[in-house]
């Protein structure tokens, strides 16, 4: 977001409210629980940030860990009000051909809570888990979210590492690199030349490199494909 | 191979059991919760759903120490266990629905289809015999007949959405009929209470 839209008024409309004063927040489930939630999250010594959708508003809220994404927030149902915990376990894989088997497997391991492949682009493996709110009391919460996250920790990134997925913190890195790699081909070289090129280098005019030269003999058949025998398979007796 | 970005390298230097760095944190909750409230037996949730009029209910396992419950309904048996798993006492439910999928290859897209429609539970694949199950978990700790009725019935409807779109679309028997070519089969009826015999005359 922008400093001029955080100076004019809050993302979803309508105007920041006075000094002191409560910010009502949009969310497609209002009501108490969210004070409820957050007042669970700070008291387990959690850090996290309140995830706010451009059009929707409040929609949980996401917790800093190190190794996965975690989203938790309240869903209002047909059946009531739930409890959701998501966790996106790696965004984007190198191995994307194997994410269904990886998933179907995941989830025959899984003893609670379900995992989940978004084709993408970028591919996601999520897992999920929700339980209706009444279930989950002040006492329960604590053990309830470490009982879902030992779960994912048992099974969930065993599906990671079958796909080979990217984590979602290493998305700048892949960004940066696929960025190294447009200013490569824009330039005209191959992204193999410039592999370290920082960045924020910029590409170097057309003007500055010299003419192509026109390609020698010499050249020109070290360009060729080089073309061997083809052995012939050994006779079978 | 080595990974290309570090976090990757750190999931898989440790064969894909990397940690959450709140868990540590965590361990003294999880391994001693405190005092949570006791959750009902198997005797109390059966008494429920036979109360609520759930079809064919009939214990699971050994009749002196039963594992769970079962409902027989005209598509599908859906089974109720209680287990402990990290520390807290889980409602389980479980229904396999589709048997013998012929689509072999399709199963698994349509599988992971259906996942990311379901609202509560998980389908997956099982093998030998294959056939695709579903399973939701619930913490057990404060369940009552309101909330255990509302979980079953919730259960029950996506269960019977998903699993007749996946056994048309994997061109599967249904699990119950390859149970009653077994010889496993719904309890029987009660007999209804035979009326009195009218003697006088009208």
């Amino acid at each position: 977001m922008i400093a001029s839209e955080l100076l004019t008024g809050p993302p979803w409309g309508g105007q920041w409210p006075a000094d002191g004063q409560v910010l009502e927040v949009p969310t497609p489930a209002p009501g108490p629980h969210w004070r409820v939630l957050r007042t669970r999250l700070e008291r387990m010594g959690l850090e996290f940030d309140p995830n706010l959708h451009d059009e929707l508003g409040l929609v949980g809220y996401t917790l800093r860990l190190r190794n996965a994404q975690l989203g938790i927030g309240a869903v209002q149902r047909p059946s009531g009000l739930h409890l959701a915990l998501t966790a996106v376990l790696c965004r984007g894989m190198e191995r994307e051909g194997l994410a269904v088997a990886a998933l179907d497997r995941a989830n025959r391991d899984l003893r609670l809570g379900q995992m989940l492949f978004y084709p993408g682009p970028p591919a996601e493996l999520t897992f999920y888990a929700t339980a209706p709110w009444a279930l989950v009391d002040d006492d329960l919460f604590a053990p309830y979210l470490a009982a879902v996250l030992r779960e994912v920790e048992d099974v969930g990134f065993a599906a990671v590492t079958l796909v080979r997925g990217v984590h979602p913190s290493d998305i700048p890195e892949l960004w940066q690199q696929l960025e190294n790699v447009l200013q490569g081909l824009m330039a005209g070289q191959s992204p193999e030349d410039s592999p370290d090129s920082p960045p924020g280098s910029e590409p170097s005019e057309p003007g500055d490199r010299p003419p192509p030269a026109e390609p020698s003999a010499a050249t020109r058949s070290e360009h060729k494909p080089v073309r061997t025998k083809r052995k012939s398979k050994p006779p079978t007796h | 191979m080595a990974a290309p970005f570090p976090c990757q390298e750190a999931v898989l230097s440790c064969g894909g059991s990397a940690r959450f760095a709140v868990l540590g944190e965590m361990e003294q909750t999880i391994d001693s919760p405190g005092n949570l409230p006791t959750a009902p037996d198997l005797q109390q949730l059966r008494a429920w759903l036979d109360a609520a009029g759930v079809p064919a209910v009939q214990w699971l396992g050994p009749a002196e120490q039963p594992s769970g419950v079962g409902a027989w309904y005209p598509t599908h048996l859906q089974t109720l266990e209680l287990r402990t798993l990290h520390g807290l006492r889980w409602l389980v439910l479980q229904s396999t629905f589709c048997a013998k999928p012929r689509r072999g290859v399709a199963v698994q897209p349509l599988l992971a289809h259906a996942n990311l429609q379901m609202e509560a539970g998980r389908w997956y694949r099982l093998l030998k015999p294959t056939r695709l199950a579903c399973s939701y978990e619930v913490p057990a700790h404060l369940i009552d007949v309101t909330q255990l009725l509302e979980v079953w019935e919730r259960f029950r409807r996506e269960v019977v959405q998903h699993g007749i779109e996946l056994t048309l679309r994997t061109r599967s028997e249904r699990w119950i009929d390859a149970l009653a070519a077994k010889g496993v089969r719904p309890p029987p009826k009660a007999r209804a209470k035979r009326r009195p015999v009218r003697t006088e005359v009208l």
